[in-house]
């Protein structure tokens, strides 16, 4: 290791690697590894939710007509792309060493992603008024009752894990916010702004697939 | 061969042949409007999602469904997640999860909806 000891050496290169741009290669495929277990993962249910739609095509029809806010979830999932928008958009001003762009594009995300979960927790509590959320309040008694339970069982697993993952994101994005307010970032060094990146469009991946899947089940 | 003790430059820097040059490029990244012209084509994509639930296609409107959201995912994954400058190593590994997906649910979907095709066999 030729250089390990240098003392101009980078202060954000870690001991392992040569060379910034290969630190910054293994990290990219790390969270990538990261993210291919989370399709597993988010797989497993929408296979689970699949075999459950094909035996119970008129209650998944029924749940998610009746009791599904469409016009909601279609304004978050307006708002979570705009949130890809932002994060893409504050990757590029990292790759530019623009750091006061970068904090405000850091805290539109922020915004943006704290949207969607108080958006999401409306229609909660709206599906709680209505009775419709399993074990916790479910009354309806109506025509296909069994596989209405199923559909708000895969709803609330679905977008609650959802939602999980937004809220692990945000608290990285503020941990990233204030990194870069301090100058943390530079053109030469912003990796951890781009691979946090990659976790945030794949769970917004999820929900362009989770809203046609449970808001508009025809 | 990977050599992880090259000091060569890895990621960003790779053979001009590999990096698409046409008006979404500007210096091997993205550009600002790249990313804008995505996002609006995500928002159409989205409008048209909406749109084609309400058409009364049928068993077609899941297809449909589908078809879209694959798209918006591949416009994110692509432009966004910024896999078309990765290297081949990453792209290897963006697909290898859709691979697992394939097997997890092709397998599945041929035991349920195979079931009943032999006759007092079952369900």
């Amino acid at each position: 290791m030729p250089h390990s000891n240098h003392p101009t050496r980078n202060p954000h290169l870690a001991e392992q690697f040569e060379t910034l741009a290969q630190q910054r290669e293994a990290g990219t495929l790390g969270m990538w590894i990261f993210l291919a277990t989370e399709v597993m993962f988010f797989g497993g249910l929408f296979t689970a939710y699949a075999v459950y739609r094909h035996r119970m095509p008129q209650g998944f029809q029924l749940a998610s007509g009746e009791y599904l806010k469409e016009t909601w979830g279609s304004i978050n999932t307006a708002v979570l792309l705009g949130s890809s928008l932002s994060v893409a958009l504050a990757v590029h001003a990292a790759q530019h060493g623009m750091r006061k762009l970068l904090v405000w594009l850091l805290a539109i995300t922020l915004l943006l992603g704290g949207a969607f979960l108080l958006i999401k927790a409306h229609e909660y509590q709206l599906e709680y008024h209505e009775g419709v959320i399993p074990t916790l309040r479910f009354t309806y008694d109506g025509p296909h009752a069994n596989e209405v339970f199923v559909f708000m069982s895969f709803y609330f697993t679905l977008t609650g894990l959802h939602a999980l993952h937004m809220l692990i994101g945000l608290a990285l994005w503020l941990v990233m916010l204030i990194r870069a307010w301090r100058g943390h970032f530079s053109a030469a060094y912003y990796a951890p702004i781009e691979i946090m990146g990659l976790y945030w469009h794949f769970v917004d991946i999820i929900w362009i697939f989770l809203f046609p899947l449970l808001y508009l089940v025809r | 061969m990977m050599n992880l003790d090259s000091t060569a430059p890895r990621g960003p820097q790779l053979p001009a042949a590999s990096v698409p040059s046409d008006l979404l490029t500007d210096h091997n990244s993205t550009s600002v409007a790249a990313y804008w012209l995505i996002f609006f084509a995500l928002m159409l994509l989205l409008g048209l999602t909406v749109l084609a639930a309400h058409w009364n296609l049928g068993a077609l409107s899941l297809l449909i469904a589908l078809l879209i959201a694959g798209l918006k995912a591949a416009l994110v994954v692509w432009y966004f997640m910024h896999v078309r400058f990765a290297s081949k190593l990453t792209r290897l590994f963006s697909v290898a999860a859709l691979a697992w997906l394939a097997l997890l649910m092709g397998l599945t979907f041929s035991d349920y909806l195979s079931r009943g095709w032999i006759v007092g066999t079952g369900k």
